[in-house]
């Protein structure tokens, strides 16, 4: 398990754990990021740029970080 | 305290027979729906009890008058903002005759969850699609009758900028209204074994969708159920957590998502678009490499405020012609801009009321009042008015064609120094053109808190107007341009390194809080259009007018009778006036640096009327028609001028600005906060310049 801020781009990736509190929580959960959700990384250079459905969403590296989430091959 | 059945809506002036709140995601294109549908006949009221000003407007659609509210925009159901909070209790409680959800078709996936959440809670909805006609171009395809099924509701599908879609919208409603395509049962997901959880919740609330979110910890809900039935819900949220390993909120929007994936496999197709995508282009060169980015950020904000500022003022245009030796062409862009232009036909309004009040043998002393006090006033309000819809326009060009979201990512990178997210950038950006709908452009801001830090020291920000004080001062201070460009630079490197400082001052002192973190949607390139901008771009412009309006007219009354009432009665002349009194006591802060005239004094009050009226008071007070003439007069030395230009620039913003930093926060501890922050900034500045130059010279 690694957390979003250390992958790489080009990887996909899906949601298996939020470190946050309740108020993180709400805010990831509104733009459709929560647990068992498949991201592609696409930047990460500064706030990480993940692709999730058909929308991009940056996210800051402090928030990234407590995104914990597994590889899919 | 918020919304409630028809007679709450009181402060609508007659709002017909059925109520229709509009809800949307930001970026849904709601305001452009709104004027679509009431034809930008809109109105601005105050919600009862709260500093959230809300549109409505009115359609009459088959003989039956509708009122359209336009209730701000909303992420989701987990919201924090006021004005979305607002939005959200009027869902909640589930008041209206009838809602447009609006949904932008570019993030339908995102928007399904919204939609999701809104349909647990009440089935007065008819589900507008728009921007279809965007995503069809890029190769996406709905099944609307599909969803429809699904979901329950009508939907439609609309593109609210191209007025497609707009006449079934409103038959839809009216359908829903007349109870024609009412169904009794609310749109219900199988929870599996949050079911039983569901039901006991259901017990306190008395409906199963205010249960949900109760049991996703909806404080907003929590707080209307009885001592019981809070403390049970908070039990079961722990036995939910103990008992699966995730929070209800956590599993409950699994089964959401997990609904979503299901809808869109078997509603959304997308054929292949050939080419690499070009908003995938764009933003490799954006956000790939941060120093091109920067350098692409500021390249577009400033040529655009460049723009600006020339069809304006004819600054810096003019300057540049002049170089060049094209002085005619110089002059005509100085006389033939819009300030100039607006100038001039209040000049002649001027000229013209006194000829006429001359005539009617009315009293001087009124004469005077009128042209020179309110006439003038109005004007150099009016004046600045083509620069803030121009500055407008550029930014809702910014924001409109999705660039404002990437340059937030790469001011991120400065702004989260002082604990500001990347967003903050937007109205900084907007403050070098004037401060007033720098303030407004606050709003984008989620965070109240760092909307408050941002608003306290966004004035420091050197505007227009005192650019224009500034270019007029160095040229009469000194001759060779190289000095005067170098201290210009340095005025706005001190300005924007002090925005920050101010912004970090109050994060660690009168605004203590969580500094926020950067996260939001990027939304697809896309040209900008011109009915958005300039709807956009005429409704901030609009409410300047107003604010600014209600301050200047009696300020520029207080500030003829300081400059003509003296101990002796009226008096044309300013020596014998209070002015003389005033300016004398307050330029006493400056005499340890030796600069000593009531003048200056004076005209440093006069200024907070507007910046620059420095310039005017000058040559008022020495009874000379060229300015240049009485800044030379004053007799300074270059430390003592480049002091007084350093307070000149950051002092205490004009009253416009004042008055928006109250209407903004409609706090008196904030406007204070922001009085003596630049205050003392410009005060000790002005000393720490005027020392070092003394060394250095």
């Amino acid at each position: 398990m690694k957390s979003l801020d250390e992958i790489e781009v080009g990887r996909k990736v899906r949601i298996v754990k939020i470190l946050g509190g309740y108020g993180l929580v709400r805010r990831l959960v509104s733009l459709g990021l929560t647990i068992g959700v498949e991201l592609l990384i696409i930047n990460n250079q500064g706030p990480i740029i993940i692709k999730l459905g058909d929308s991009n969403i940056a996210i800051g590296r402090g928030i990234a970080r407590k995104v914990l989430v597994e590889e899919i091959i | 305290m918020s919304c409630h059945q028809h007679k709450n809506f009181d402060f609508l002036e007659n709002h017909g027979d059925y109520i229709i709140a509009l809800v949307a995601q930001p970026n849904a294109g709601k305001t452009t729906l709104f004027n679509t549908l009431t034809g930008a006949r809109g109105y601005v009221a105050n919600w009862p009890g709260k500093t959230v000003e809300i549109f409505s407007g009115t359609v009459i659609h088959h003989g039956k008058k509708l009122t359209i509210i336009d209730l701000p925009g909303i992420q989701s159901l987990h919201t924090s903002s006021q004005e979305e909070t607002l939005t959200k209790e009027c869902i909640l409680e589930n008041k209206f005759d009838a809602i447009i959800l609006l949904i932008n078709a570019e993030s339908l996936y995102r928007s399904l969850y919204f939609i999701l959440q809104i349909l647990e809670l009440t089935n007065k909805v008819v589900i507008a699609i728009n921007k279809f006609d965007v995503i069809e171009r890029r190769g996406f395809h709905i099944n609307i009758a599909a969803l429809e099924a699904k979901l329950g509701v009508p939907i439609v599908t609309i593109s609210a900028l191209k007025k497609i879609g707009i006449g079934p919208l409103m038959d839809r409603i009216m359908d829903l209204l007349e109870k024609k395509s009412e169904k009794a049962e609310k749109f219900k997901i199988d929870y599996g074994s949050l079911e039983e959880y569901i039901e006991y919740t259901q017990k306190f609330t008395n409906d199963r969708g205010l249960a949900i979110r109760a049991l996703e910890g909806d404080d907003y809900i929590l707080e209307t159920l009885n001592e019981k039935g809070r403390n049970e819900v908070r039990r079961i949220r722990k036995e939910i957590e103990e008992k699966y390993g995730f929070r209800p909120e956590e599993l409950i929007a699994m089964t959401r998502y997990k609904i979503i994936e299901e809808l869109t496999q078997n509603a959304i197709v997308k054929v292949n678009v050939a080419g690499k995508n070009l908003e995938e282009k764009i933003d490799k060169i954006m956000l790939n490499n941060w120093i091109i980015g920067l350098i692409i950020s500021l390249g577009i904000i400033l040529s655009t405020l460049f723009i600006a500022f020339t069809i304006n003022t004819g600054f810096p245009l003019n300057i540049i012609f002049e170089e060049l030796g094209l002085t005619e062409l110089a002059n005509i862009i100085e006389t033939y801009n819009l300030g100039g232009i607006i100038s001039m036909i209040f000049s002649t309004l001027s000229t013209l009321t006194q000829n006429i009040l001359e005539d009617a043998n009315i009293p001087t002393w009124f004469i005077d009042l009128t042209t020179n006090g309110i006439i003038a006033g109005v004007g150099a309000v009016l004046s600045f008015l083509p620069l803030i819809f121009m500055v407008n326009v550029v930014m809702a060009l910014i924001e409109d064609s999705g660039f404002m979201a990437r340059m937030a990512i790469i001011f991120n990178k400065i702004t989260r120094i002082v604990g500001l997210t990347g967003k903050s950038f937007f109205p900084v950006g907007i403050s070098i053109a004037c401060n007033v709908p720098g303030i407004l452009a606050t709003r984008i801001l989620e965070d109240d808190k760092e909307r408050f830090r941002v608003i306290v020291s966004l004035p420091l920000i050197i505007c227009q107007a005192r650019l224009i004080v500034m270019i007029f001062l160095l040229s009469a201070f000194f001759t060779s341009p190289l000095a005067q460009t170098g201290t210009t630079l340095l005025l706005y490197t001190l300005s924007f390194s002090l925005f920050l400082l101010a912004s970090k001052i109050v994060t660690k002192t009168a605004l203590k809080g969580q500094e926020q973190e950067l996260i939001l949607e990027l939304p697809p390139y896309h040209i900008p259009s011109l009915r958005v901008i300039s709807w956009i771009s005429w409704e901030r412009s609009k409410s300047y007018i107003i604010k600014a309006g209600k301050i200047i007219f009696p300020a520029s009354i207080i500030i003829w009778t300081i400059m003509h009432i003296g101990p002796n009665g009226y008096t044309p002349n300013p020596n014998t006036a209070f002015g003389y009194i005033i300016g004398n006591f307050i330029i006493k802060a400056f005499n340890p640096i030796g600069i000593n005239s009531w003048e200056i004094g004076l005209a440093l009050l006069t200024g907070i009327l507007a910046k620059e009226i420095v310039i005017e008071t000058l040559a008022i007070s020495f009874a000379t028609e060229n300015p240049l003439e009485a800044v030379k007069a004053l007799h300074l030395t270059i430390p003592q001028a480049l002091s007084l230009l350093t307070f000149i620039m950051l002092y205490t913003p004009c009253i416009a600005t004042i008055a928006t930093i109250y209407s903004e926060t409609k706090s008196l501890k904030f406007v204070l906060l922001n009085l003596l922050l630049q205050l003392s900034i410009a005060y000790i500045f002005s000393y720490i310049i005027a020392y070092i130059a003394m060394l250095i010279l």
